[in-house]
C-alpha cells in the first residue's frame, strides 16, 4: 500500500482551518481527523463556531474559508457544491432545520435518495427503505405526506433528520446539535437511531453543547471547541471533566480584547 | 374590413338568433363604449398597463360570422386539448360552436347565450348588466356586451347533487389580429353544489407570423341561495394573445364559492376578478396562480365586495415569474357599512425566478363597516437560499431544488383545485415548464 493510497486519509481531515463569516473570522485556525469507524464528540459554549463548522463543512456559499483546508478522503472540498459533498457520502443534520412548505417529505426523499446515488430510484425500492426506516425511528408512515419541516415540533424536526440520515446511508454524519430541544423520552429515541447507524465503515461528528446525548452514545473521542479553535481533546472522560467543571476551565488564557 | 361597428353587431346577432332586447343591450353597449373615456394612467389600478394595447381598434379585426363556422385546427390539436382528465363531463366548444351537442344531463342545461337570453330574459339581463362597475371597466366590458359571440349560458337547476365535474373547454381557433369575445353565464340554483372548470384556449392560425389575437371575455357566476360552486378558470391562451377578463360572482345568502383562477397564458393580460357578497352568510375562498415566462405581463385586479353581513371573503393569488415576465396585482378589499360582522383576507406572494422577472403589488382598502375582521399580507422575493442549501445538502442538484422549492410555493393553490386528476395534471405540466425555461 503506498502512502496515496485512499485507505491511509482520515476520512475527514480539517486542517488549520480558519473561516470568516460576512468579514469576521468564526473559525481560528481549527484541526479535527475523523476516521470511518470513529464517533467523535465537538463540545463548545455557544458562539464558539460550532454551527460555522457544520456549515462549512457542508458547504453553505455564506461561509468563506480563508485560510487552511478540509478533505474529505483525502480530497479537499473547497469550491465543491454541497449536492457534490453530499453525492461523495457527507451529511449534515441541520440544528434548525429549513421548512420546505408544499414539498412532501416522500418527494424530497426521493429526490434527494436520486441525488446521491447519481441515477434514478425503482418506486418500490424507494417504498421498502422508507418503509424500514420509518418503522426502526417508530415513525408513522402518514408522516412523509406531510410538508418538509413546516408546522413540525422540535422533535419532529430531528426525527426527520435521523430519518434522512438512515435513508441517505452517509459515509460521514455531522450532526448539528441534534439533541438540543428534545425531551427524554425523544432524545433516547433520536440516540437509539444514531447508535443504529454506527458502522465501521461510517464516520460520525456530534457536535453538542451538552454532555447529556453522551449518556446515550459513547464517544471514542471528545473535543472541546473554544473561540474557533480546538481547546482540547481527549477520551470520553472529557465529557464527564466538563459536565463538572464546565467550560470556564477551557477558556483560552488571553481573552482577545474585542471581546 | 370588417369594423366594429352597429352593422357587425347585427350580422352577429342575426347568426346567433337573439331575443330584441339582447340586440338592444349591443348596441346601447356600443355607444356607451364610444362616449366613455380610456382608463387614466392616474388611477392605481390601470397604470401599469397600456391599455391601448387592449384596443380592437388598434390594427385588429371584429369575428366575422363566417368565421365562426370554420375549424382551423388539426384533429391532433383538437385531440390534446379535449383529452379527458378523468370522470369529467366534458363540454367542447370550438369557435362558438359546441364540438357535439351538449350532453343532456339532469339538472344542468348548457346552451347558447342567445337561446337562454329568450327562455329567461331577467335571470340573464340581470347577470350580465354592467351594475357595480368602474366608467374604466366599461369602457372594456361594453366591448364584450357589444361584439360577443362565442358565448355560453351554463345552468345548474336548484338542489342539485354535486355529480361528476363538469368541464366546459372553450378553443377559439383565431386568425392574426383578430378579436374574439366571448362571454359565459353561469348560474348555481339554490342549494345546488358543482363543480366546474372552465378552461379558454387559443390557437392561432399562422403562429409564425407573430401578430397578436385579442381576447376580451366576460364571466358571470351567480350563485342563488345556499348554493356551492367549485370553480376553476384554466387560462391556456396563447403567446400571442392579449387579454382582457372580467370575471365577477355575485354570492347570495349562504352561499360558498371556491375559486381557482389559473394563467398559464397570454401575452398581456389586465384581469379583473371580481366577488360581490350580497346575501348574509356568504363565503368566497378565491385563489390565483400565475406562471409567467418569457415576456409574459400579468396584470390582476382583484375585487372582495362585501355588501351583507356575517359575510367572508379569503384570497390567495401567488405568482412565479421567470425570465422577463411581470406582475402586477392590485387588491380591493371594500366593506359596506351594512357589512357588519366580516372577514376579510388577501395575500399576494410573487416568487421571483431570474433577476428580470418583477412583481408590484398593492393592497387597497375601503371599509365602512366598523365590526371587522381585515387583514392583508404580500411578498415579493427570489428563491429562499436557506431552503435551496438545505435541499442541496442532500445531494439534490440547485436547479431540481429550485424546482422543487417553486412546486412547493404553487401546491396551496394546486390544492385548491377540486379534481384530483386536473392537480396532477397541472403539477405535471408547471414542472415541465419549469425544467425548460429554470
Amino acid at each position: 500500500m503506498t502512502k496515496e493510497s485512499p485507505m491511509t486519509h482520515p476520512l475527514l481531515a480539517v486542517e488549520d482551518l480558519h473561516v470568516a463569516v460576512e468579514g469576521k473570522e468564526i473559525l481560528k485556525g481549527l484541526a479535527l481527523a475523523v476516521n470511518a469507524g470513529e464517533v467523535h464528540a465537538l463540545m463548545g459554549p455557544n458562539g464558539s463556531g460550532k454551527s460555522t463548522l457544520s456549515f462549512c463543512l457542508m458547504g453553505h456559499p455564506k461561509y468563506a474559508v480563508t485560510a487552511g483546508r478540509i478533505r474529505y478522503r483525502g480530497e479537499e472540498l473547497d469550491g465543491l457544491s454541497p449536492d457534490a459533498r453530499a453525492k461523495r457520502g457527507m451529511f449534515l443534520a441541520f440544528q434548525y432545520p429549513t421548512a420546505i412548505p408544499g414539498v412532501t417529505i416522500a418527494n424530497f426523499l426521493r429526490a434527494a435518495l436520486r441525488g446521491v446515488r447519481g441515477g434514478d430510484v425503482p418506486v418500490k425500492e424507494f417504498r421498502q427503505t422508507v418503509k424500514t426506516h420509518l418503522k426502526a425511528l417508530g415513525i408513522p408512515d402518514a408522516f412523509v405526506n406531510r410538508y418538509v419541516n413546516d408546522g413540525f415540533s422540535g422533535g419532529e424536526k430531528k426525527r426527520l433528520e435521523i430519518l434522512q440520515m438512515a435513508v441517505l446511508n452517509p459515509a460521514l454524519a455531522v450532526l448539528d446539535e441534534t439533541d438540543s430541544g428534545l425531551d427524554i423520552d425523544a432524545l433516547k429515541t433520536v440516540a437509539a437511531g444514531i447508535n443504529a447507524l454506527r458502522t465501521p465503515e461510517r464516520g460520525i461528528l456530534l457536535i453538542t453543547h451538552y454532555q447529556r446525548l453522551l449518556n446515550y452514545i459513547r464517544p471514542d473521542r471528545v473535543h472541546v471547541m473554544v473561540d474557533g479553535r480546538i481547546a482540547r481533546s481527549g477520551g470520553a472522560e472529557l465529557a464527564l471533566e466538563l459536565e463538572a467543571k464546565g467550560y470556564e476551565g477551557f477558556k483560552p488564557a488571553i481573552e482577545p480584547a474585542s471581546v | 374590413m370588417t369594423e366594429f361597428n352597429l352593422t357587425t353587431i347585427d350580422q352577429t346577432a342575426r347568426r346567433l338568433n337573439e331575443p330584441a332586447w339582447l340586440i338592444e343591450l349591443r348596441r346601447r353597449s356600443l355607444a356607451r363604449h364610444a362616449e366613455l373615456a380610456w382608463p387614466h394612467p392616474s388611477d392605481d389600478i390601470w397604470r401599469r398597463t397600456d391599455v391601448r394595447l387592449l384596443d380592437p381598434a388598434q390594427g385588429f379585426a371584429p369575428t366575422a360570422p363566417e368565421l365562426l363556422a370554420r375549424v382551423a385546427l388539426s384533429d391532433a390539436q383538437l385531440a390534446s386539448f379535449t383529452r379527458p382528465l378523468g370522470e369529467e363531463r366534458l363540454i367542447v366548444r370550438v369557435n362558438g360552436s359546441f364540438l357535439s351537442p351538449p350532453p343532456a344531463m339532469d339538472h344542468l342545461r348548457v346552451e347558447e347565450l342567445g337561446r337562454a337570453a329568450g327562455a329567461r330574459p331577467e335571470a340573464i339581463r340581470r347577470a350580465i348588466e354592467a351594475d357595480g362597475l368602474t366608467d374604466a371597466e366599461q369602457k372594456l366590458a361594453s366591448l364584450n356586451l357589444a361584439f360577443h359571440h362565442d358565448d355560453v349560458a351554463l345552468t345548474v337547476a336548484p338542489q342539485a347533487g354535486p355529480g361528476a365535474p363538469i368541464r366546459l373547454v372553450r378553443i377559439m381557433a383565431v386568425r392574426p389580429q383578430q378579436a374574439v369575445f366571448p362571454l359565459t353565464v353561469i348560474t348555481i340554483g339554490a342549494g345546488s353544489a358543482v363543480t366546474l372548470i372552465d378552461e379558454y384556449v387559443s390557437v392561432p392560425e399562422a403562429p409564425g407570423t407573430g401578430a397578436p389575437h385579442l381576447v376580451n371575455g366576460r364571466i358571470e357566476i351567480v350563485l342563488e341561495q345556499n348554493a356551492s360552486l367549485h370553480y376553476v378558470r384554466l387560462q391556456r391562451l396563447d403567446l400571442h394573445a392579449r387579454e382582457f377578463l372580467l370575471q365577477r360572482a355575485t354570492l347570495a345568502q349562504g352561499t360558498t364559492l371556491t375559486m381557482t383562477n389559473i394563467n398559464l397564458g397570454s401575452a398581456l393580460t389586465k384581469a379583473h376578478v371580481m366577488t360581490k357578497l350580497v346575501g348574509p352568510g356568504a363565503t368566497a375562498k378565491l385563489y390565483g396562480f400565475v406562471f409567467g415566462h418569457g415576456a409574459q405581463h400579468i396584470d390582476q385586479h382583484t375585487l372582495q365586495d362585501h355588501r351583507a353581513p356575517n359575510t367572508v371573503s379569503d384570497l390567495q393569488f401567488r405568482a412565479a415569474l421567470q425570465d422577463e415576465s411581470r406582475m402586477i396585482y392590485t387588491g380591493l378589499i371594500r366593506i359596506a357599512k351594512a357589512a357588519q360582522q366580516t372577514n376579510a383576507y388577501q395575500a399576494n406572494h410573487n416568487l421571483l425566478l431570474s433577476r428580470t422577472a418583477r412583481a408590484e403589488t398593492i393592497p387597497m382598502l375601503e371599509i365602512l363597516a366598523d365590526d371587522v375582521q381585515c387583514k392583508h399580507g404580500a411578498s415579493t422575493g427570489p428563491i429562499d437560499e436557506e431552503q435551496a442549501f438545505y435541499l442541496m445538502s442532500r445531494g439534490i442538484p440547485r436547479e431540481r431544488a429550485q424546482r422543487l422549492i417553486v412546486m412547493g410555493f404553487i401546491e396551496p393553490i394546486v390544492q385548491q383545485v377540486a379534481f384530483a386528476p386536473l392537480q396532477e395534471r397541472l403539477r405535471r405540466e408547471l414542472e415541465g415548464s419549469l425544467s425548460d425555461g429554470g
